[in-house]
């Protein structure tokens, strides 16, 4: 290999690399462009009387800088989460750490209070280090979920027009005399919409995680729903979830609650109601179809309000 | 200024970084290309890496300040850039408040 090709061999490669590093829809206009930047430069050198050809390429490249780091400027800045949700990721892990701590805590005790291990045996701390394997787990799993529901919302929100220059101090809302039950919280939404996509996950592909844990003369017992004869809809659930889904993110997207979205809230509240009539038709088990009766009728007292302030426009605008 | 230490480096890219757009816009008036840039605002005075020019010159076509062309020169395609009516506008604001920012930080270093 010549010094002219082996330098054509580094640039190559110098380029190979900076593509790998791109986005697809940048990758070739600026591989392009940077191709006849280099070899500008170098024939630039070569012409000054440099000869030294992979050795001469190789310090141009070096010019560049990293292939990662030119692509990275070429790219531009790119969060998963960017500063304006990165408090609510703070609070929403602070939530899910502490709750699962606690959760498991007490699950701990029972499991301990149950099998009465020695103090400091080693059967205690296998219990110890496979509970301890299991929450950090749990921890894990539920902040990765988090981090899918803010790394959507953030892709959804990067495509908002900034309008902080467009705002006039002087059309500042008065301070509501009465609660402003239109404004919404973005953690709450955003958290909403991750137990909405958690509900989703578990129930479709975790179902034996759910059930009950009860003592029986001293021993302590645990069943999964399904074998109290829980019947649940799949399709149409995850139909609501989709929606329900949808509609926080219309609702962040908006930034407060509108007619339409409360339109859109009760119509999903009618088709959760429908849902929760079908789990009670299709289910055999005597407690957990009261549970479903009362739920449905706390439902149905809500939407009744909801309609009736939706017809009277009561506090809503 | 005398007896001065080296500026660190995240200092420097700090200071430097609005600058830097107010070159490349400044050099843009007449139609360039990269290279062709780096060297004009090299004789200038200023040294910019090319890792940051380049990349710059793409992101103020992307904020609507630039227009660029293919064309084949000297048997060389190359990409040229130059200013366009929002671009001649943002150079006439950036170098007003650099004018003033001067002064004001000129008579608050004596």
């Amino acid at each position: 290999m010549t010094t002219h090709d082996q330098a054509a061999d580094l640039i190559e490669r110098y380029l190979h690399q900076v593509g790998e590093n791109l986005p697809n829809r940048q990758r070739e206009d600026v591989c392009r462009e940077l191709r006849t930047l280099i070899e500008d430069s170098v024939r630039d050198r070569t012409e000054a009387g440099d000869v030294r050809g992979a050795t001469l390429a190789a310090d141009v490249l070096h010019g560049f800088g990293p292939p990662e780091q030119v692509a990275a400027r070429y790219a531009g800045e790119r969060y998963l989460i960017g500063p304006g949700l990165y408090p609510y990721f703070i609070v929403i892990s602070q939530v899910i750490v502490i709750g699962l701590v606690a959760l498991f805590g007490v699950f701990l005790a029972i499991h301990l209070f149950r099998e009465s291990p020695r103090m400091f045996s080693s059967e205690m701390f296998e219990i110890l280090w496979g509970w301890s394997g299991s929450l950090v787990k749990f921890v894990f799993i539920n902040l990765g979920l988090l981090v899918a529901v803010l790394a959507a919302v953030e892709r959804l929100q990067s495509g908002k027009p900034d309008t902080r220059d467009d705002w006039d101090p002087l059309k500042l809302p008065e301070v509501p005399k009465q609660k402003d039950l239109d404004r919404i919280s973005n953690g709450s939404v955003v958290f909403e919409g991750y137990l909405i996509l958690a509900l989703f996950l578990l129930v479709n592909f975790a179902t034996d995680w759910f059930g009950v844990i009860w003592f029986q003369k001293g021993e302590l017992r645990s069943s999964h729903f399904t074998d109290f004869g829980l019947y649940l809809p799949l399709v149409m659930l995850n139909i609501w979830w989709g929606l329900a889904m949808a509609l926080k993110i219309a609702l962040l997207r908006v930034g407060r609650w509108n007619r339409e979205l409360r339109w859109a809230e009760f119509a999903l509240g009618l088709f959760g109601a429908f849902i929760l009539y079908q789990v009670i038709e299709g289910s055999s088990g005597y407690l957990l179809t009261m549970i479903a009766k009362l739920i449905l009728l706390a439902t149905g007292i809500e939407a009744a309000v909801r309609f009736y302030r939706l017809c009277t426009r009561y506090a809503y605008w | 200024m005398k007896g001065a230490a080296p500026l660190p480096d995240h200092l420097s890219l700090e200071l430097r970084r609005g600058a830097v757009i107010l070159a490349v816009l400044s050099q843009l008036r007449e139609e360039a290309y990269g290279y062709s840039l780096k060297k004009s605002i090299a004789d200038a005075g200023l040294d910019i890496d090319e890792g940051t020019l380049y990349p710059l010159l793409r992101r103020l076509e992307s904020q609507g300040c630039l227009d660029s062309t293919w064309r084949v020169e000297d048997g060389r395609p190359r990409r040229y850039y130059v200013l366009n009516a929002s671009g001649r506008s943002a150079l006439k604001a950036m170098a007003a408040e650099w004018e003033l920012l001067s002064k004001a930080i000129g008579r608050m270093l004596k």
